[in-house]
């Protein structure tokens, strides 16, 4: 890994949902060029959730982790809601025996569970409207 | 391979300087003792034969002794150590050998209480049995002393190595316990269980939580139980570590609550005034279970068609 001079964390629009997934050391360039990049797709493209992949890392510092958590807040101010997915043990245990502040945080295993919590978040949201229209059986997923 | 760990860590403690002068043997003393050595090493046949009759009629003596192989060498080792004693060559050697005869009683498991008997007739057999009155008055006096002083280094020698030696396998075993006490098992597709058992200190709260972590991401599992009803303790200290847990559990996106909350630890938790923020709880495994169900989009269904 280099350290952070030509890293960039792609942002993809997938369904109504904004994916990025980490792969890079989050140096405070990375972390800034991310945040701009990110907080522009979240503009252009009106998505209801934003989902981080941090599995491709092994470790992360307290500065990283709290620059990421400024960004997502920043995203969730815009309107969108925002994913940490695919923490290591490692990262965790050292995030919480640093003590960071995680409150509020919505994590999943992977990027998949996101997904899916997502969905059944919508189905239990819509499953009064969707009763109303029965005989139609599609697979959402 | 330990047990040379443990030694090493033992010379790092008094040599034998330090200890003669904290025995107070001064080389007067050990010039006295050798020159008793002298006239009652001659019995050391008397001795063996006389300390092996009265170890016969101790317990433990069938225990350890049986084998008469065994029986030989321990005899030729007795027989090395009271050479040395009266030789009286107080360096670090000396010092070494006592605590390998420390370690030895250690390992053989022998009770502190044997070894002292046994020094106590060692004692009075070379003091008063084999002494043949030889030694004016005024050296009789100094001398014996001479011969204990030296005799409780000796045995300070011994009971420190032998606690130290008892102390190291308890932290061993205990040790073993709490690798063996973190069972993560999955109860059903995406969900873990842990029940704990015990006492929850800062170093078990850390194993339960590395424990956790590696399962979740070795199986992708969503929801977590940690059943604390076999917890004999809940004070503050431990609602903190349960607390992290389930912090850490989330971090990696895997819901965790907490079962088998009595009526003791609820109301040590509510007096105690802590805030177990938004830690789902419940009084019984199955409670958790039935959560867990509904988390995981799992629906059971009762075989004779009525709902589970």
């Amino acid at each position: 890994m280099s350290s952070g001079s030509g890293g960039r964390i792609a942002v993809h629009a997938f369904e109504d949902f904004l994916i990025g997934s980490i792969q890079v050391e989050l140096s405070d360039a990375v972390a800034a060029q991310f945040r701009d990049d990110l907080l522009d797709a979240v503009h252009g493209s009106g998505a209801r959730a934003v989902i981080i992949d941090a599995s491709g890392l092994d470790v992360m510092d307290l500065h990283e982790f709290e620059h990421l958590r400024r960004t997502f807040r920043m995203a969730e101010i815009m309107g969108t809601r925002t994913f940490l997915v695919g923490l290591s043990p490692g990262i965790v245990a050292a995030l919480v025996t640093l003590d960071a502040d995680t409150d509020g945080l919505e994590t999943a295993l992977s990027v998949e569970h996101a997904i899916d919590l997502l969905h059944a978040e919508e189905d239990s949201f819509s499953e009064a409207r969707m009763s109303t229209v029965a005989g139609e059986d599609d697979d959402v997923g | 391979m330990a047990v040379s760990v443990d030694r090493i860590d033992m010379c790092a403690g008094l040599r034998a300087t330090e200890l003669m002068g904290l025995y107070r043997l001064a080389d007067q003393d050990l010039a006295r003792i050798r020159v008793y050595g002298e006239t009652v090493l001659g019995r050391m046949d008397d001795y063996v034969s006389d300390f092996y009759a009265w170890l016969r009629t101790t317990p433990e003596f069938s225990r350890y002794f049986a084998d008469p192989d065994k029986l030989q060498s321990v005899q030729q080792m007795q027989r090395q150590y009271w050479v040395d004693f009266f030789e009286s060559n107080v360096n670090d050697a000396y010092i070494e050998k006592r605590r390998v005869v420390g370690e030895a009683h250690a390992r053989i498991g022998l009770s502190l209480q044997s070894y002292f008997a046994a020094m106590n007739l060692s004692l009075a057999l070379w003091t008063e049995t084999y002494y043949d009155g030889q030694l004016s008055a005024d050296e009789h006096g100094p001398t014996m002393l001479a011969i204990a002083k030296l005799m409780h280094l000796d045995t300070s020698l011994v009971v420190e190595t032998f606690s130290r030696m008892v102390s190291k396998q308890l932290t061993e075993q205990s040790r073993a316990m709490m690798e063996m006490s973190t069972p993560v098992t999955a109860l059903w597709q995406d969900i873990l269980m842990l029940p704990v058992v015990g006492i929850i200190d800062s170093r078990r709260a850390q194993d339960i939580m590395a424990a956790m972590l590696a399962k979740i991401a070795e199986t992708r599992s969503r929801v977590i139980i940690l059943d604390i009803s076999g917890v004999a303790v809940v004070d503050t200290a431990v609602a903190n570590h349960l607390i992290k847990i389930t912090k850490a559990t989330r971090l990696m996106g895997c819901e965790c609550t907490i079962s088998g909350v009595s009526p003791a630890i609820a109301q040590t938790i509510v007096e105690l005034g802590i805030d177990v923020g938004d830690v789902k709880t419940t009084a019984t495994l199955q409670d958790s279970l039935v959560d867990a169900f509904k988390r995981t989009g799992t629906v059971l269904q009762d075989a004779r068609g009525g709902r589970g």
